[in-house]
């Protein structure tokens, strides 16, 4: 029975829809298309040509998430169901986010641009829609690996946790000393230091912990389970689920510290490297999506 | 999974198929024989698992091309119905 976890290919072309719609008719930064020598014609298909690469991506998730909703509800009676289940949901909020994120750059772009006193009020907004779809979606992919794992009594090596906590410890003073101490966090956040700390910091870093967690969970269960046939789809589920994270973090990693400390960047480097990101992101959603279909005609046939 | 004496030749058949579909075998196997046998699993004969073998075979071809995988499991089943057959195999 179809439900509406697996109309995602019909949401992803209502959302393309729109936010093509969106592009072409909301209003473009002057000075931008003056820097440029853009008419607001040729602006706006500039906007739609660059979201093209977006589009493709979004459907890489999108198709994915059906995908391993659909195979989340054939075991959903195993007992591997509420693992895969958590797993799905958390790859499904991931997916929903990418688009989820665009529109908010889009809309509170504009808004900005045209409204100085929102310009706050918009990155604000943005930091924290971008946040939160992250540290949810984290958490219930690692729920659902600690599961499998569970399901083993498995349990991760001792040498494993430590390079994992040893990472994380990096990550977190890294990116703390870029965020307080090199750039005009005022500037970029809109916030006082404390509430970017408690709000913004730790979620982050609580987030990419849950996430790497899971990633590594993930691994050890993939390499753990038995089986010729069924290992060829889960290795490859498990090994796009761990690009997938890694390359999230990475790029949410790089837009959060890096970008905003690197002064001069140009907006082509900008688009460069999330593009990179975003093509990453998508060989995890493609490699997974490669392991689900195996897994599934198993459970078909 | 190990095959002891003591496994039902149902158990055995799911211990020999979870070596190829891992977690998924038990779904696997409950699923060929109430298709294709119309009888609970648990209640499943040597002489089942004759019937049964050449079915697992078209479903296990769906899955791989490698038919060296396909005839090694087939033929761990085939030795399951033969030692069944001959009171080797536990009971039904």
């Amino acid at each position: 029975m179809k439900q509406w976890r697996h109309y995602s290919l019909r949401y992803y072309s209502l959302l393309v829809l729109v936010y093509a719609i969106v592009s072409l008719f909301i209003p473009l930064n002057h000075d931008t298309r003056a820097t440029y020598e853009l008419s607001m014609v040729q602006a706006h298909a500039v906007s739609l040509i660059a979201a093209i690469p977006l589009f493709v991506i979004w459907f890489a998730a999108f198709y994915c998430y059906g995908r391993l909703q659909r195979y989340a509800d054939t075991v959903r009676d195993s007992r591997e169901g509420k693992a895969f289940r958590n797993i799905a949901d958390g790859v499904t909020l991931l997916s929903w986010g990418l688009v989820i994120e665009s529109f908010a750059s889009l809309l509170l772009g504009a808004l900005a641009d045209h409204t100085s006193a929102m310009v706050a009020a918009a990155a604000i907004i943005q930091n924290y829609v971008t946040l939160v779809f992250p540290v949810v979606a984290f958490l219930l992919i690692g729920t659902g690996t600690q599961r499998l794992l569970a399901l083993k009594r498995a349990r991760l090596g001792h040498v494993g946790m430590r390079l994992l906590i040893l990472l994380s410890a990096s990550i977190a003073a890294i990116y703390s000393y870029l965020i307080l101490h090199l750039m005009d966090h005022g500037q970029i956040y809109h916030l006082p230091v404390i509430l970017l700390l408690v709000t913004v910091v730790i979620p982050y870093l609580f987030a990419w912990f849950s996430g790497l967690l899971a990633a590594f969970e993930m691994l050890v269960h993939a390499r753990g389970t038995h089986g010729l046939l069924y290992k060829r789809g889960l290795d490859r589920l498990a090994g796009g689920l761990i690009v997938l994270i890694i390359t999230s973090i990475v790029m949410q990693y790089i837009n959060s510290a890096l970008l905003s400390n690197l002064g001069a960047v140009s907006i082509g480097t900008v688009l460069v490297v999330d593009y990179l990101l975003l093509m990453g992101i998508a060989i995890g959603y493609i490699l997974m999506i490669s392991g689900i279909r195996r897994l599934q005609r198993i459970e078909e046939i | 999974m190990a095959i002891s004496k003591d496994m039902t030749i149902y158990e055995q058949t799911v211990a020999i198929t979870s070596s190829y579909l891992g977690p998924a075998a038990e779904r696997f196997v409950d699923r060929q024989i109430q298709n294709h046998l119309a009888k609970p699993p648990t209640e499943l004969t040597a002489t089942d698992l004759i019937k049964l073998i050449d079915w697992i075979r078209i479903a296990v071809s769906f899955l791989t091309e490698d038919s060296s995988i396909i005839e090694d499991y087939i033929a761990e089943l085939k030795q399951l119905s033969i030692n069944a057959g001959e009171g080797r195999g536990g009971a039904a």
